[in-house]
């Protein structure tokens, strides 16, 4: 008869607040957002401002930020509890909804990051729209091509100046795309938690460090691969990145609890309680201290001026620790939130179930999926401008 | 460029050309249907007014002479549960003691306590006192221990004149109606339950048979036809009130004009309507 | 313009067509008419028929209990309140009637026991002291619980309540009940019911009803038998001015 899945608390909760209203799904929703965000930042500073030492990576970013977006509705739509209206948010928008700006500016970015691919893969489509092996691959290829086989300098030319308007729109656009995620969370006043105005900002920064973290390991895998030497200057700016993000992400997320706990916020003493209880070990052991670990690895890169095999080992390290850090960051986030009763006299007690729609092993599974997809993606669009054939052997040192 | 001069492939290029004429006529056709749309012509215009007049949709009630509000005398609230019972049937709410429109909490201060032990019907303890997840009640705690004071609170949707789940709703599923009622539209709700959280109060809840949120409609359906709530309508102690504002001699009128009233979380700038005599500083 | 950078504006072109031709289409016809939401919405919601009824709606089908309930002190109560297990098991509509609460013991006690935070002016009792394992309705009438289910008053307040019996002779009578009840009220076992501190009004009732055969226990109806207007009220006295649990 029972079949509500309800939470244990502590204190007092209101009797509607034992069922999670957002579980693990909406936990990986700002988590892939954040990883697009973070890797066109990544292109962006490549191609607008000019730092030519990402040219190793800026089309692979690209390609990642792509292969991410595609994804980011999977979560949204499996939590809905009619994801058949889904399209109704923009059918009949109701403007003072976070959600509706989400929605909007989630479909004008995915539209221009495919833009944005597109020309920047145009080239190859092209060329293998003529020289594809089969004509199944041809003929996709023509498809993709919009049927031109245009690359004439007078063609490439106007590509370039519109990647180049492309990202200029993007950067603010990836912004304010995951700055809507964070005021998703900050605008809700009724939870103490999240209401707060830093909360867009962190999650913009928190999102530039998952996306370098996340270059910053699959780039050496990929190198490792297609068996070519890593760019070592290129994994030391994408480690400096890195390192300045997480400076000022880590000094906002710590003044946002200080900031807490010395206006003395109603119900701060729960909220202690809750930190030092529940939410312990994904805040303070997971969050913080894979944070603060990833800060000292990546201080002493910079510092010792790590070079060769320990630049990368030590940096992919660092980069696994910012992702975990920004994963448990959402988690916090989402999840932790919803555990501070909004009776601000309790605390809920959630154990994620494993199975289930709404489980572990689905969410998990949704955050493999890019993966694959750009698996895929690269293999159709080569993102890396390797001597065609003849693979170099490996001489990293 | 200098491809295309080449290899001229025409059936290629008129079916290119095709796709461009579509895309116009398509383009043509939304602008036609946009301009139709708010170009309304006699007859559709007729059935608009006629199902919908400005004095509300709904048939032998006009929502313009009609502002509701609710009240509550907690020092005459039993804690019997029976509206709790009677919400539920009314409006097929889940017979569990987590997803509910309405909910009464017990406040208990112990000697030399500072903090109040607070209780409601999820409580493990009050649920075993019931026996069945049918019934609710509150289990006879605290026996042989010194108690300074307690109380109970009923509480229900606020229906607030800013209500923040109808902010947030990102479809028009959730809104507010001219006659100060917030109501939920079942059959257009997406389920994402953000307004599940927006709600300072836990009004509201996910509904799992019908997969959309769900919360107090102040029996929207038995006020529009001269009924109280069913919650007022079993409530043997007259501790809750369901009136107009607009009715200067309704019980609600007359209970806020006789009365100090306070309402919950007043910093939260909702501006709640349930209007509540016998509050204390705990309650939340 | 280059060939692909046409067809390319032309793409962008046809999905932003496509966006305000589904929007026109998908827009439900009411929405906007009122504010934003489906204008036939709150009709929908208030077309719902109501389940939870006046208790007028039952004057014609129960005339005897409805004219019991509505000048008793439960007439603040209405018909579903308590007649709501029909509903419980599924079936649908006001059901006067229904399947009766399982146990009046565990309903009337949702409002009537003495708990923590339950205002002084309901009546309230300590379950196992005042109802000894008997059900509510062996006493009392639920539709008019200050009678008993055979229509007499329960209480009388003007005559028996204030009534004073002998408390020296009600003790000495009160040997013949010990053996069951306790000397001090306090029963010797669970078959028996507690007598210390009960309503002196009640005790006299319940004598007066076993003498009467109104209501039989095999030991009762024959104890009673002998008892004159006096014994009963001094039995009575003597029991209602015991300690609960004798204590």
């Amino acid at each position: 008869m029972e079949h509500i899945l309800h939470m244990a608390y502590t204190g007092y909760a209101y009797p509607n607040e034992t069922v999670l209203p957002w579980s693990a799904l909406i936990v990986v929703y700002p988590y892939i957002t954040g990883l697009v965000a973070g890797a066109f930042v990544i292109s962006a500073l490549y191609k607008l401002f000019n730092i030519k030492v990402f040219e190793p990576v800026a089309h692979f970013a690209l390609l990642v930020a792509l292969c991410c977006i595609v994804f980011v509705p999977v979560p949204l739509l499996l939590h809905l509890g009619h994801p058949e209206r889904a399209l109704e948010a923009m059918m009949t928008p109701h403007w003072s909804s976070a959600f509706v700006m989400f929605s909007y500016f989630f479909s004008f970015y995915t539209i221009l990051l495919i833009v944005e691919n597109w020309f920047t893969f145009r080239p190859h489509a092209v060329h293998m729209s003529q020289h594809g092996k089969s004509a199944l691959s041809r003929g996709f290829y023509k498809v993709v091509a919009l049927g031109s086989t245009d690359l004439s300098p007078k063609a490439m030319a106007y590509d370039e100046k519109w990647m180049y308007w492309l990202a200029v729109i993007g950067l603010p656009a990836a912004c304010g795309l995951h700055g809507y995620v964070g005021f998703v969370f900050g605008s809700v006043k009724a939870r103490e938690w999240w209401s707060s105005d830093l909360m867009p900002v962190i999650f913009i920064l928190s999102a530039v460090i998952s996306g370098s973290a996340l270059l910053l390991i699959l780039y050496p895998i990929s190198c490792k691969l297609r068996k070519v030497a890593i760019d070592l200057a290129c994994q030391k700016a994408l480690a400096k990145t890195l390192w300045g993000f997480l400076i000022v992400t880590l000094v906002l997320e710590g003044l946002e609890l200080l900031s807490m706990f010395y206006r003395r916020v109603e119900g701060i003493d729960w909220i202690a309680r809750f930190i030092a209880g529940p939410l312990h070990f994904t805040y303070v052991d997971l969050q913080w201290g894979c944070g603060l670990g990833a800060l000292v690895l990546l201080t002493a890169l910079v510092v010792f001026r790590a070079r060769g095999r320990a630049l990368v080992a030590v940096s992919m390290v660092a980069g696994l620790l910012v992702l975990t850090e920004v994963l448990m960051m959402r988690w916090n986030v989402v999840i932790g939130g919803q555990e501070i009763s909004k009776t601000l006299k309790g605390m809920l007690h959630y154990a994620p179930p494993l199975f289930g729609k709404e489980g572990l092993l689905v969410s998990g599974a949704i955050l493999t999926l890019p993966m694959i997809a750009l698996s895929i993606m690269a293999r159709l669009f080569p993102p890396f401008h390797d001597k065609p054939a003849d693979a170099v052997p490996e001489t990293a040192k | 460029m200098s491809d295309d001069a080449k290899n001229p492939d025409l059936p290629r290029r008129s079916f290119i050309r095709l796709i461009g004429k579509w895309t116009v006529v398509a383009g043509a056709l939304s602008v036609g249907v946009e301009t139709m749309k708010h170009l309304p012509t006699a007859a559709a215009s007729e059935s608009i007014i006629s199902r919908y007049p400005p004095q509300g949709p709904v048939p032998g009630y006009n929502w313009l002479d009609h502002h509701w509000a609710f009240a509550v005398d907690a020092t005459r609230c039993i804690g019997c549960l029976r509206c709790v019972e009677a919400c539920k049937i009314e409006n097929d709410v889940p017979f569990n003691p987590y997803n509910t429109r309405t909910w009464v909490e017990r406040y208990v201060y112990l000697d030399g306590e500072k903090e109040p032990h607070v209780d409601s019907i999820d409580d493990p303890r009050d649920i075993a006192a019931a026996g069945t997840r049918m019934n609710y009640r509150f289990a006879d705690l605290y026996e042989g221990q010194k108690v300074d004071q307690a109380f109970f609170i009923p509480k229900l949707c606020n229906h607030c004149t800013n209500p923040t789940c109808v902010e947030v709703c990102p479809t028009g599923a959730s809104y507010q109606t001219p006659d100060g009622v917030v109501l939920i539209d079942k059959t257009y709700c997406i389920g994402c339950r953000y307004c599940v959280q927006a709600c300072p109060y836990g009004a509201r809840y996910f509904n799992e048979q019908t997969n959309t949120a769900d919360k107090c409609t102040w029996c929207y359906h038995r006020i529009t036809k001269g009924m109280k709530t069913a919650c007022v309508e079993a409530c043997p102690t007259h501790a809750r009130k369901i009136g107009d504002l607009k009715d200067p001699n309704s019980d609600v009128s007359v209970f806020i004009r006789e009365n100090r009233v306070q309402v919950l979380k007043p910093e939260m700038g909702n501006q709640p309507n349930v209007f509540y005599v016998g509050l204390n500083k705990d309650v939340c | 313009m280059p060939k692909h950078i046409v067809r390319l504006i032309m793409l962008l072109a046809a999905i932003v067509v496509v966006y305000f031709v589904g929007r026109a289409f998908l827009t439900p016809k009411s929405f906007y008419v009122y504010g934003h939401f489906r204008g036939a919405s709150p009709r929908e919601i208030a077309s719902i028929k109501p389940t939870f009824l006046d208790p007028t709606a039952f004057k014609e089908s129960e005339p005897a209990i409805y004219a019991t309930w509505s000048t008793g002190i439960h007439k603040v109560v209405p018909c579903q309140d308590c007649h709501v297990g029909a509903v419980h098991e599924g079936a649908k509509g006001p059901i006067p009637r229904g399947p009766f609460p399982k146990s009046s013991l565990e309903l009337c006690t949702q409002c009537h026991q003495k708990i923590v935070a339950r205002p002084g002016f309901q009546p309230q009792i300590n379950v196992a002291l005042h109802a000894h394992g008997l059900q509510c309705v062996t006493c009392h009438n639920p539709h008019s619980p200050t009678e008993t289910p055979f229509g007499k008053p329960l209480f009388t307040t003007s005559t028996l309540a204030s009534a004073q019996g002998n408390l020296a002779a009600g003790q000495k009578l009160s040997a013949q009940c010990a053996a069951c009840h306790g000397a001090k009220g306090v029963s010797t076992g669970p078959a028996f019911p507690n007598l210390a501190c009960q309503s002196k009004a009640y005790l006299v009732t319940a004598l007066t009803e076993f003498q009467k055969g109104t209501r039989s226990n095999p030991i009762m109806s024959g104890v009673a038998k002998g008892l004159s207007n006096a014994d009963k009220l001094n039995l009575a006295t003597y029991f209602s001015s015991q300690k609960c649990g004798g204590k």
